[in-house]
């Protein structure tokens, strides 16, 4: 057997990240996190070990270049070269209006839904082109395909697609790969507490959904675990939406009957 | 282990619905090959059966609807109900202008790539939604995506992916998923002819990706693998660009350096 991957995976304290860094432990490779929540991603960690996997937490704050370099040198030195990075950290936004979202808020979401993703791949990527292997999988958004009422994430996962893109032709001529997944709609806990909290109501996600039901965070691991693999060794550049059919649906729906 | 998944692949006797039909019975599918060409559907069949996997050939032309009926109607008869349908069936076309295209080329690749296919769809779309139950799954094309001087073959196959999306959300609420890929050009026959024949480039293709690699059939039948599994459940109406990032290349080194 080949040797074991390593596949870094950014935000998978909690959420999405947690459960790509759990497909990831279970399809074999060994998982490094990077978060700012310490405590949360040495908790993910230890129940990886507990369960028999192997995984290590660093703290990385996508928004700090400082950060972003040390935390790839120091991984790379305590571990092996870096075979799969999954920037997966991401912060969401108030359903406000432009005028009523702070110029703070809009900064902060940029920062690191962007910023970070641009950072992790501008420090990664001419490692990966020296080795003329490597792998870069970015979690974009339903929200980046679409025009959505969310004025500073919403443009922001659009740049993530179009950087993932770019990178994916200039990377592609060293063997590295860079790919990004689309997830709507995904049933998270954050998720949940908006649904307890009665921000959000489920009823009309399920509707809009072409499947009739919300998309589960293993889903979004099954694409990532997949676009990762060699299987997928012939593709660069894309954007794999995962989002039980909202994208076709909408426009379906919306049409006078 | 659940029941062994019935497939049908249409175009199965060669190229890439050969390698999906390879790919398919690999993974334990019970496997149908429609084809018009029997010679090359019984080597399929050989091959798949060498590789330990079951496959039978099936006679249909998909320019012609009654056997489309007659094909779906004998496969649920003796095999049983059927799980996936993949469209492979296709004819490609010489690139000229619009003017030098003959109208019976027109027609003939119209009546294959997008009635057929439609004919095929519209077949199967009740059954599956009768049983809720089911994955379809359409060969579209990086000619789905760009424009290309194949005024025949091109305009169908964005026809392919408009239709993937169509049907992903009216056969949602059944649980019936409706995906495609996108293969830039891919060495089946038809292309090994043309390179042979000295009107195709071999260097030139695999010059114009990303990652300077041929796409063989087996690349892309992956991608098919994967969309038609059910670690794919929450992937519908997309279409997948297989291509070694032929997508991302062309516009990113068409910009003055």
């Amino acid at each position: 057997m080949a040797e074991q991957r390593l596949t870094v995976i950014t935000g998978a304290a909690r959420g999405i990240g947690e459960t790509i860094a759990h497909r990831f432990v279970n399809g074999g490779d060994k998982v490094v996190i990077g978060d700012v929540l310490d405590d949360v991603g040495s908790e993910t960690v230890a129940a990886i070990e507990a369960a028999g996997g192997s995984a290590a937490y660093y703290t990385l704050d996508v928004t700090d270049e400082a950060s972003v370099n040390g935390f790839i040198d120091q991984v790379e030195q305590d571990h092996r070269p870096i075979d799969v990075f999954i920037n997966n950290a991401g912060i969401m936004q108030d359903g406000l209006t432009i005028e009523e979202l702070p110029m703070e808020h809009h900064d902060r979401v940029w920062d690191v839904d962007y910023r970070g993703v641009y950072l992790c791949c501008r420090s990664i990527v001419p490692r990966m082109k020296a080795r003329n292997q490597g792998v870069i999988a970015n979690v974009a958004s339903l929200y980046g395909m679409r025009p959505y009422a969310v004025t500073a994430y919403s443009p922001a996962k659009t740049a993530v697609i179009a950087l993932t893109q770019i990178l994916a032709a200039e990377c592609g001529p060293h063997n590295v790969r860079v790919n990004s997944v689309s997830p709507g709609y995904v049933h998270t806990p954050q998720m949940q507490d908006r649904f307890d909290r009665g921000i959000r109501k489920i009823e009309p996600m399920l509707k809009d959904a072409a499947l009739g039901r919300l998309t589960e965070m293993q889903d979004v691991a099954e694409a990532f675990w997949f676009l990762c693999s060699d299987r997928a060794k012939a593709i660069t550049g894309t954007n794999l939406p995962v989002d039980c059919g909202v994208l076709v649906a909408t426009p379906y729906k919306a049409y006078p009957s | 282990m659940a029941d062994q998944r019935i497939t049908v692949v249409t175009g199965g006797a060669s190229g890439i619905g050969r390698g999906a039909a390879l790919r398919q019975a690999k993974g334990s599918d019970f496997v149908v090959i429609a084809d018009i060409d029997q010679a090359g559907a019984e080597s399929t069949v050989a091959d798949v059966e060498a590789d330990g996997g079951q496959a039978v050939f099936r006679h249909c032309d998909v320019a012609d609807d009654a056997q489309i009926s007659g094909l779906f109607e004998a496969v649920e008869r003796d095999q049983g109900p059927i799980d996936v349908l993949i469209n492979s069936a296709g004819l490609l076309q010489n690139p000229m202008p619009i003017e030098e295209t003959t109208m019976e080329d027109y027609d003939r690749v119209h009546a294959v790539n997008v009635r057929g296919l439609y004919v095929c769809c519209r077949e199967i779309a009740p059954r599956m939604q009768e049983r809720r139950r089911g994955v379809i799954l359409n060969i579209a094309s990086n000619t789905s995506l760009r424009a290309f001087p194949l005024t025949a073959y091109g305009p169908g196959k964005a026809a392919v992916m408009a239709l993937t999306e169509i049907l992903a959300a009216e056969l949602g609420p059944y649980y019936v998923r409706v995906n495609a890929v996108a293969p830039t050009a891919c060495l089946t026959p038809p292309l090994q002819a043309r390179i042979d024949a000295g009107e195709r480039d071999y260097d030139m293709i695999v010059a114009n990706n990303a990652i300077p690699k041929m796409l063989m059939p087996e690349d892309v039948a992956e991608g098919i693998f994967f969309l038609c599994s059910d670690r794919a459940k929450a992937l519908t109406g997309v279409t997948l660009p297989v291509d070694y990032g032929w997508q991302v290349w062309l516009s990113y080194r068409a910009y003055p350096s």
